[in-house]
């Protein structure tokens, strides 16, 4: 008896289960690393969620996680993430290059992709779509005008502007001028330092760098930059046009976004498919909302993006990114993708370290103070490269660019340590900063 | 073998799995000696500046009053920050304590402490960052009138902020302390006709020893390790020069792949530190938490003087330090209703019932109760085992406290790196890792509680149900167990709290998987460290809210499941 009510029992539940198969879909839930800040991913999520296309490939839910660059990778091959989105294309050009997306294969898809400008979208070396840009924005900086009529200072209409002694007088004042995110925790951060090295050439982009360096205060995130602007707390952070236009709305205009002049940096703001993905169908159909009609216009709306695509009636919403452009300067991803590691260690060791970072106060404080009328002499002296132990061969060498590529890949393929080549870095710029000091308290 | 001993075993093997097993490995990973040598290579180039912590300038017509840190270097300013926030924040809670303890106080005094002891993690000094701020802060906005500034840069409002958030930890452990000794050393005194004072001098204090050091230790720790403050007052170089926030942020980073050596190395440093304060005061430790808290609550019965003459003195010192501690706990209720900036009515009631809000507010009710009871259910075999001092009890204790000297930031990217690879990985399922670090990092806090009231049950209860055939398992199952749990509520409510307001697990794992909606998985620590900033004013208030219904529902839920369990067991 018992026998027979048990093979009833799994008799049912096999019959049951295949009924329930092929009358229900497979729910799916998407998950997408990021780097959106969290109401950024939550007005994609809730738009897509309640979209046609959700409801077509039955996606009930969509998990987007601020997730550093650093854990995409792994994420991505053992398949704990579908997608990617938002970043900096050099970074998803280097990640297509290790094979860490899958190539686009949905006809649909592909077909609105050709519609794409090619130079926003990403092939991988057998010509497979890699990634594809959802919007084009712009990276310049907020000013906050009460804080710069405070201190009565003109608003900067470029990074360049901000080089000059009238802007070091709030030092003395005990504020910084400048809220600016570590380059390692912020791609706003590193995509400005590189635009700036690109600019203005080497040398020159140090030296702007290191006199940006010594007004600001260091912080962790572009989210804490961009608050510090927004409530009056510094003058200047940089910042991508979307949180630009949100510093404005919350500070009732006190703050504003500015487009620098030949400085701003476009850039396309992609998304690819984890090669892992457990639902590579339903991830392009993400994608393809995301080119659709309300995707875009919730790239423009909120994030203050141009649309990749032409829909009716967004190029208008557009205008203020499209007024940036006439601003832009010709960024090279390239560039980025050689020496990366070495500008980001270069600039945390010999500028934002908050040893070296002191020193560098100190002395542009003296500068501003006793000798205001050198100012462009003592930045040259200040910020020029520096020359370093090199912690491949132990010699001296000058910091170049093409020294930068070589411990870029030394970086990456592990033979020299971030930390050993940061050490290098902060000994030489101790070293320039003491003897800087000294000089100038004779 | 005996189910007790089965039983302890099996506890001390998940401290040593989920704890020192992790943290060893990782080291061994890594080559101390490497780590070690290369923070040692950055503090040895750290830089110094020479500056007077006091100083006041002029600004056209407007006198400014600047307090900053006397900049020694990274390594020195790391040791020197907890050494002066301890003895001035012991100093503060000794002088409170023995003023509760001497005069006759109105009893609100003794309790409104408890109010500023309560742990708003990232709100609070983001409070106290408005109220200084040299030209946005309402104090110097207030000032102004007067044509006065002042200006608190860097390590000088880290360590304002330290004092007055952990000066209720000191002195509810004096006063609770003070409470625990026979009132006959105090009431003889003084029928012998000793003053307050040389009553105070020759006996209170002496007698107070190992409150005032357990005090002075406990801080010493909590400050060197804490995350709150300096991640607040980022934007100053000699805050980011702090031992704990070096550790943190170079960690990880988005450019390169791995941990950064130099950053274990700053974590071991921390890690020698407290483990050697851990262990100096680790025989005060237990007698001092006996009855930490709870002693609080219940009338001082003891002859105290009427407030008048010195008193008065005393009475305005009091209110002073009373009045500073709130001060971050009561801007953050403020917050709740309006702006005190702007005086514009809050929008926290509609930030509030946002659904990751709530979500993540259930999320913490359920992490932490979880996170109770399976401490509860791993603490208390240990702590009988240590009560009845059983076989290498001492071995046994020093296991059992070793989470607390362990920075909460290393453990946490130890899991990260060590269970990446598994099916239930942090970052697919982030809420065990969480409950389990939650666990194991407050097991301490537990563990004393449940230890210190196992040794004050009389051991004869026990030997009348061994006489009457009770095996050990019926013993701890029907006579410990019930006992310890109901008169341990207290206790167990304010390691909940503990629990509740973890931070370093929280803003490392918390953060790895949904943060959205009602699918959230993260605590409301993380929500809170990820939305809190300077101008996220509005979300301050809401915070607070979340953070305070948190707590009640803790701690009311747990209250009474335990009280239930306990009685079930008995009859």
């Amino acid at each position: 008896m018992v026998l027979i009510i048990v093979s009833i029992l799994i008799v049912a539940s096999v019959v049951s289960y295949v009924i329930y198969v092929s009358m229900f879909k497979e729910v799916v839930k998407l998950v997408i690393a990021s780097r959106l800040s969290a109401e950024e991913a939550e007005v994609i999520r809730f738009a897509f969620l309640g979209s046609d296309i959700a409801k077509k490939y039955n996606i009930v839910d969509v998990e987007i996680k601020k997730l550093d660059f650093s854990l995409w990778r792994d994420l991505g091959l053992r398949g704990e993430v579908d997608l990617f989105l938002v970043g900096e294309a050099a970074i998803f050009n280097s990640l297509c290059e290790e094979g860490v997306f899958r190539a686009m294969d949905l006809k649909e898809l592909l077909d609105v992709v050709k519609e794409v400008p090619q130079n926003f979208v990403g092939y991988s070396k057998d010509g497979s779509v890699c990634w594809v840009g959802i919007g084009l924005g712009v990276y310049g900086f907020i000013v906050n005008k009460e804080f710069l009529q405070r201190y009565g200072l003109d608003i900067p209409r470029s990074w360049l502007d901000i080089v000059n002694a009238s802007y070091a007088k709030v030092l003395a004042e005990g504020r910084y001028l400048i809220s600016f995110p570590l380059p390692s925790k912020s791609g706003t951060a590193r995509t400005t330092v590189i635009g700036i090295l690109q600019r203005y050439g080497w040398e020159d982009g140090w030296r702007i760098l290191t006199a940006i360096g010594s007004l600001s205060s260091f912080v962790t995130s572009s989210e804490k930059a961009r608050d510090d602007a927004a409530m009056g707390v510094v003058g200047v952070a940089p910042a991508y046009i979307g949180y630009g236009l949100q510093a404005e709305k919350v500070s009732s205009g006190k703050a504003v976004f500015i487009t620098p002049r030949g400085e701003t940096i476009p850039y396309v703001s992609p998304v690819a498919i984890a090669k892992g993905s457990k639902h590579p169908v339903e991830a392009q159909a993400f994608i393809l909302w995301l080119l659709g009609s309300e995707g875009q216009r919730i790239v423009v709306e909120k994030f203050g993006y141009l649309p990749v695509r032409n829909v009716p009636g967004l190029e208008a919403m557009a205008a203020r990114t499209r007024e940036a452009l006439e601003n832009s300067m010709n960024y090279n991803t390239g560039f980025e993708i050689e020496v990366r590691e070495a500008v980001v260690t270069y600039f945390e060791a010999s500028i934002a370290d908050p040893d070296v970072n002191k020193l560098l106060v100190e002395v542009m404080k003296k500068i501003a103070v006793v000798k205001p009328e050198e100012f462009s002499k003592w930045v040259r002296e200040l910020g020029s490269p520096l020359t370093i132990r090199d912690p491949l061969t132990g010699s001296n060498t000058m910091f170049t660019y093409e020294y930068a590529k070589q411990i870029s890949v030394a970086i990456r393929e592990g033979r020299v340590g971030r930390d050993d080549l940061y050490q290098r870095v902060k000994e030489a710029a101790i070293s320039r900063l003491t003897n800087i000091l000294a000089e100038l308290s004779r | 073998m005996d189910f007790l001993k089965i039983y302890t075993i099996f506890s001390i093997t998940l401290v040593l799995f989920f704890v020192v097993i992790p943290i060893a490995i990782t080291i061994a990973n890594y080559n101390p000696s490497t780590c070690f040598k290369k923070a040692l290579e950055d503090l040895a180039t750290s830089t110094a500046l020479t500056r007077i912590p006091i100083e006041i300038q002029k600004r056209g017509e407007l006198t400014v009053i600047v307090i900053r840190w006397l900049d020694l270097g990274s390594l020195p300013n790391s040791l020197l920050l907890p050494l002066i926030v301890s003895i001035i924040a012991t100093a503060l809670g000794l002088v409170y304590s023995l003023s509760m303890y001497i005069y006759r106080f109105p009893k609100i005094f003794a309790l409104l402490p408890l109010l500023a002891y309560l742990p708003i993690p990232f709100v609070k000094p983001v409070a106290l960052q408005i109220i200084l701020d040299p030209d946005i802060g309402f104090l110097n906005r207030f000032l102004k009138i007067f044509r006065l500034t002042i200006r608190v840069e860097g390590l000088a409002a880290v360590a304002i902020y330290q004092i007055i958030s952990f000066f209720p930890l000191t002195y509810a452990l004096n006063l609770s302390y003070l409470l625990m000794l026979p009132r006959e050393f105090v009431e003889t005194s003084y029928s012998l006709g000793s003053s307050a004072k040389s009553t105070i001098l020759k006996i209170v204090i002496p007698l107070l020893k190992p409150s005032i050091l357990t005090s002075l230790s406990l801080i010493y720790i909590l400050s060197l390790e804490d995350l709150e403050a300096p991640l607040i007052f980022e934007g100053y170089p000699d805050v980011r020069g702090l031992l704990s926030y070096k550790a943190y942020t170079y960690f990880i980073s988005e450019v390169y792949r791995g941990f950064s050596l130099k950053a274990i190395g700053y974590t071991l440093i921390l890690l020698l530190i407290t483990i050697s304060i851990f262990i100096a005061i680790a025989k005060y430790l237990t007698t001092v938490y006996r009855n930490f808290g709870v002693a609080l609550v219940k009338p001082i019965n003891i002859y105290r003087y009427d407030v008048k003459g010195v008193g008065i003195a005393v009475v305005i010192l009091v209110t002073m330090i009373l009045i500073s501690s709130l001060i971050p706990t009561f801007t953050s209720l403020t917050y709740i209703i309006v702006n005190p900036l702007t005086l514009e009515i809050s929008p926290s009631i509609v930030y509030l019932l946002d659904a990751t809000r709530i979500k993540s507010t259930i999320n913490t009710v359920i992490y932490t109760l979880t996170s109770l009871f399976l401490a509860i259910i791993i603490s208390l075999p240990i702590a009988y085992w240590i009560s009845r001092r059983r076989t290498f009890y001492r071995l046994v204790e020093a296991l059992a406290l070793t989470p607390l000297p362990i920075p909460g930031i290393a453990i946490a990217y130890t899991y990260i790196e060590m269970f990446r690879n598994l099916p239930l990985n942090p970052f697919n399922t982030p809420w065990i890792y969480i409950i389990t670090l939650y666990t194991f990092r407050r097991l301490p806090y537990v563990y004393i509680v449940l230890k210190n009231t196992i040794s004050s049950i009389p051991l004869d209860y026990e030997e009348v149900a061994q006489n009457l055939g009770a095996s050990n398992t019926k013993i701890l199952t029907s006579i410990v167990s019930p006992l310890t749990i109901s008169t341990s509520l207290n206790g167990l409510a304010i390691a909940s709290i503990t629990i509740a307001t973890e931070v370093s697990s929280s803003i490392t794992i918390g953060g790895l998987g949904t943060t959205q909606g009602w699918g959230s998985e993260a605590p409301l620590v993380y929500m809170i460290y990820r939305d809190i900033t300077v101008s996220s004013i509005a979300v301050t208030g809401v915070y607070t809210v979340a953070i305070l219904i948190a707590i009640l529902i803790t701690i009311t839920i747990s209250r009474i499941v335990l009280y239930y369990i306990s009685k079930k067991i008995i009859y």
